[in-house]
């Protein structure tokens, strides 16, 4: 996608709707859900609506609260998948499902009205990052957007584990505590 | 008591810009610095000369002045709500094609908050329509072929669905 963002730039036409940076700028002022019917629209506003930059606004808008420190964040989520996915894959529903319990809150107001929790915020991480890792391979090189990076720590340490629960090393390998449940350690 | 000498240029220094059809347009000091670009351009070269903006047409360019030489007095001066309200005003009987215009004039002479108020306009009429109906409203030609549509369609669904939790697609790869 980084591939048709850049080439859709260098083309980028003198009329606005046609020219990437200046529909990136406008879809600045849309919603999550607006965002998604503009990607519909065509396949320059399809380019300029999946700039994981938009989709880092509308996920940490709502997140000063919750006091997260975004900058040593967004290497690891860009690596997870982007913030697009975070939003669409966790936030989204998560927030979703606790609004609609509450309240008749539908999925359009959702996005003006909405202050994430940090508990919310927390299990959306988690959330992605299982999925990140459940997909990983052993000893896999990860690719996303264009960037290369090696996770082979946290994935040894479960392949690893999971060896040793089979008994396929005569005692335990790891001790408890090198079993480091917080995985943001790893990108510190 | 002594005036300040950059309140003292900003009123007399006249920038001198020069537009597409060749118009000269003449803007005091203060109002060019609402430009970043301006204001770079001119930290070099200084205010003697004439900045050439061969991209802007004159009634764009006026509509740019217009903005900022009342931005510059309402700065201290008038209410945020007044403020707003002029600007409602403003941008009441702009055409589409005027505001795409002038989204590419304070693109390109980078004017942030002229451009704010333009990208947020348009992003008003995107907002709760269709694709369908948005590209109606800015005569956009659908470039998608029916699979790539269908596909861009499910990767969203999300966004039409009250609960659950949708299957999220790879990203569609557009080739051209």
């Amino acid at each position: 996608m980084a591939h048709d963002w850049e080439k859709m730039k260098k083309s980028n036409s003198d009329q606005v709707v046609d020219n990437v940076d200046a529909m990136n700028e406008i879809f600045k002022h849309l919603d999550a859900h607006s965002l998604a019917v503009a990607s519909c629209v065509s396949r320059r506003w399809y380019v300029a609506a999946m700039d994981d930059n938009l989709w880092e606004v509308i996920c940490t808008r709502h997140w000063p609260a919750s006091g997260i420190c975004i900058g040593r964040l967004k290497c690891v989520v860009n690596v997870m998948g982007g913030f697009r996915r975070l939003y669409v894959k966790w936030l989204h529903p998560l927030c979703t499902h606790s609004a609609a319990s509450n309240s008749n809150t539908n999925s359009k107001d959702l996005d003006n009205n909405v202050v994430w929790t940090a508990d919310q915020v927390h299990l959306s991480l988690s959330l992605l990052s299982v999925e990140y890792f459940e997909k990983l391979g052993p000893f896999a090189t990860a690719s996303c957007h264009g960037n290369s990076c090696t996770i082979s720590r946290p994935q040894l340490l479960h392949k690893e584990q999971e060896k040793a629960e089979d008994g396929h090393y005569g005692k335990t390998f790891y001790k408890e505590d090198q079993r480091h449940p917080n995985w943001m350690a790893h990108f510190s | 008591m002594a005036e300040d000498p950059t309140a003292a240029m900003a009123k007399e220094c006249k920038v001198r810009l020069k537009i597409s059809d060749d118009t000269i347009f003449e803007v005091e000091y203060a109002v060019a610095m609402q430009s970043q670009m301006l204001k770079n351009a001119l930290s070099d070269t200084g205010t003697d000369g004439t900045v050439p903006l061969h991209n802007i047409s004159s009634e764009i360019m006026a509509k740019v002045v217009e903005y900022c030489a009342y931005h510059v007095n309402a700065a201290n001066t008038i209410s945020e709500k007044d403020v707003k309200i002029w600007d409602q005003e403003f941008l009441k009987d702009l055409d589409q094609a005027t505001l795409f215009n002038l989204i590419m004039a304070t693109q390109y002479m980078v004017i942030h908050n002229l451009q704010d108020l333009i990208c947020q306009t348009v992003a008003d009429r995107i907002k709760d329509k269709s694709a369908e109906e948005v590209r109606e409203i800015f005569n956009i030609q659908n470039d998608l072929t029916p699979e790539e549509e269908e596909e861009i369609r499910h990767e969203n669904q999300w966004a039409f669905e009250e609960e659950g939790w949708p299957e999220i697609q790879e990203e569609v790869r557009l080739e051209g």
